[in-house]
This record gives structure tokens, sequence and C-alpha cells, in this order.
């Protein structure tokens, strides 16, 4: 309580400022005198006593940690679980975004997995096509396409799955409107081509190869011939 | 845990509070123990239905209640055996040799006993006219007039001890 409270409230019963002071100073000095305080050591040994204490003070720094461990715990789970749910998302989706991070960590963790994406993207164009979404969501699809598509043939990992992915985007062509038609037969042809590049790159460096081998064993019997003649002399 | 936290930090709060309003009512330090640790069991038997925002009224309250029973029934009424046998020993012999003290203990034991609760609950715990007048269970209008004759009073008898 403040001393100026209680003076204040002594004037308004009709004492004098003098007399509520003196009343003021009594009130203050009974309670510098009246107030102590009991050892810490005495209320822990009744807390021990009554709650057990002892184990809780074990235990003080886990649970001041508890909500922060909590929290951690919580956003791992949800984030885990984003890009579970995230698996199946197309694009435009909420949660596409996070499935193409999830596909780029895996794939630098496992080139291997540059081929799974093409599938993906082409059953995307097909999903997409089929629940008649925006066009230009399509588009930027095939487009994804072609390009992991390109990734996977350029570092070696495309195998059966460009095949796969190509029957997907024939299947989508099927269902889909002018617009999407044109835009997939476009790819196709853009994949076909890319093909063949690829295979004539592939049949040029093998015509090279057969070359540098006949200019090795030219070399190598020109090579021999000397050694032949250094021996007869 | 939380509950145990709360009831714990609730005690490290209140407790010499308690204890001083037992204290001065008595000058019996023991048994301001006893009670004050018996206030806080009663207070943990029952924190689940406790108002927490009536909190120290209620514990001022049921030492007020236990402290007039004690008186009533003789000094016969039992402290529970559970909660005897902690004392701060040091803090006894300080106010044993503490003149001042027992300057204000005369002072106080000189009051009528509504006077003396409420010097003690306004002027040494500094509570409001209103936890006071909830605590003894009289009017505010009632605490003000008590707490003025009660100054009144208690600056006659430290003068006369002078």
């Amino acid at each position: 309580m403040q001393n100026d409270d209680l003076e204040k409230e002594l004037k308004i019963r009709g004492l004098s400022q003098t007399e509520a002071e003196e009343l003021g100073q009594v009130a203050k000095s009974i309670g510098q005198i009246g107030r102590f305080a009991r050892s810490e050591e005495v209320k822990e040994q009744f807390l021990v006593k009554l709650l057990g204490t002892k184990k809780q003070e074990l235990f003080a720094w886990p649970r001041l940690f508890a909500p922060a461990v909590a929290f951690v715990l919580i956003l791992v789970v949800l984030g885990a679980g984003s890009v579970v749910f995230a698996q199946k998302s197309l694009p435009g989706d909420f949660l596409y975004p996070v499935k193409r991070l999830s596909e780029n960590v895996a794939v630098s963790l496992n080139p291997e997995l540059e081929q799974e994406n093409v599938v993906r993207r082409s059953q995307e164009v097909k999903d997409l096509v089929e629940q008649k979404e925006d066009p230009g969501l399509v588009k930027d699809t095939l487009d994804d396409f072609s390009e992991d598509s390109q990734k996977a043939k350029s570092e070696g990992h495309a195998n059966g799955n460009i095949e796969e992915g190509v029957r997907n985007l024939e299947e989508a062509k099927e269902r889909s409107s002018d617009d999407e038609k044109k835009q997939i037969e476009e790819t196709l042809k853009k994949l076909e081509e890319q093909k063949d590049n690829n295979e004539g790159s592939v049949k040029g460096s093998k015509s090279e190869e057969k070359k540098r081998g006949r200019n090795g064993s030219s070399n190598n019997s020109a090579k021999d011939n000397e050694n032949n003649s250094r021996d007869e002399d | 845990m939380a509950r145990e936290d709360d009831f714990s930090e609730v005690y490290r709060k209140y407790s010499d509070k308690i204890f001083r309003y037992l204290y001065w009512q008595s000058k019996n330090f023991h048994l301001a123990e006893d009670l004050t640790s018996e206030v806080f069991t009663r207070a943990w038997e029952s924190w689940d239905s406790l108002r927490k925002d009536f909190l120290q009224a209620w514990l001022f309250r049921v030492a007020h209640n236990l402290l007039v029973d004690w008186y009533r029934k003789k000094k016969e009424v039992s402290i529970n055996e559970r909660n005897v046998g902690f004392y701060d020993e040091n803090l006894l012999e300080k106010l044993g040799n503490d003149e001042q003290v027992d300057g204000l203990w005369k002072a106080l034991n000189s009051l009528p006993e509504n006077l003396k609760s409420v010097a003690i609950l306004r002027f040494v715990e500094e509570l409001s006219a209103r936890e006071v007048a909830v605590i003894l269970s009289v009017s505010e209008v009632n605490v003000r007039v008590l707490q003025h004759r009660a100054l009144v009073k208690l600056k006659e008898v430290m003068n006369d001890a002078k």
C-alpha cells in the first residue's frame, strides 16, 4: 500500500495534513519492522515434502526446453506431412512447389532419379488435361517435361522412362483440347528431334572412335616396323 | 508438472506473507510455521478448484480461520503431523533478539483483535482495503474506519514506549 494513498484516505476521514502524515509515518515504520522473510531452504524443504519437488528439479531443464522441442517436432511433422501430401499435387496447387523442391533434393542425392521426374511431368500433363485445367499450366508442364527429359538424356539416365513419358503424353493428347493437342504434338516433335540429334551425335562419335582406332593401329604398325628395322641392324 | 510448478510459485510468493500474518497475530514462531504449512497443504489439496485470481485472499482467509480455531479450541487444534518440522532457526533467533520486533509486537498486541488484524494486513502486508474486507468478512468502509483507529492507537502506544 502506498503511503500517499493512506494519507489521502485519512484526510478524507477529516484529518489534517500533519495528522495524516504522522499516522502515515506510523504505518510506514510498522511495515519496515514487520516485514521479514524465511530462508529459501525452509521453503524448499516444505515443497519437497509436499510435492516431491527434488524429482522435478532433476527434470527442470528438459521441462524448460519442452516447448522448444515440441515446436521443432511440430515443424518436422508438418514439414514431412506437407512433403508427403505434396507428391499428389499438380501444377497450380499450393503444395506443388514443395513437390518440385523435394524432387530437386532427391535428384541432388541420386541423379538417376531425374528420369522419374520425366514420368512425373508427363503424368501431370495427363492429369491436368483430364481435369480440364488451365491450358497455360499444361504448356508450362510440357516445357518442364522437355527440360527434364533433356536433362535425363544428357546425363545418360533416360533408359525406358522417356518412352513411358511419351505414352502418357499420347494418352493425354487423345483427351485434350485443340490447343493442348497442338502443344503436346510440338513437345513430342521436339523430343523426337532431340532423339535424332542424340542418335546422330552418338553415330558421329562412334565413327570418330572407329577412325581413331584405325589411326591408332596404323601408328602402332609403323612403330612395329621401326622396331623391326632396328633389330635387323 | 505444470500444476506443481504453479503451486510452488504461489508458495514462494505468498508463504512469507502468510507466515508473517500468523507470527504477528500469535508471536509464536513455530505455530506460525505449522499453520503456514497447513494453509498451503489445504491449498494444494484443493488446487484444481481454487480461483487463482482470488488466491491471496483465500490463503489469508484460511490462515485467519485456522488461527481463530486454534485460539477458540484452547490451542488444541491438532496440526497435521506432515506439516511439522521445518523451521528457520536463524530467523527465530534474529527475531527473538530484535528490540524493534518486540516493540512492534507489544504495540500490535495492545490492539483489539479486529484492529490488530487490519493493522497487520494493511500496514505490514500492504493489502488493499478491499482485500482486507474480503479476508475479514467486513465492509471496505469498515476497514478504513478500523485502520484509522488502529493507527491512532499504535501511535499512542509507540509514543508511550519512547
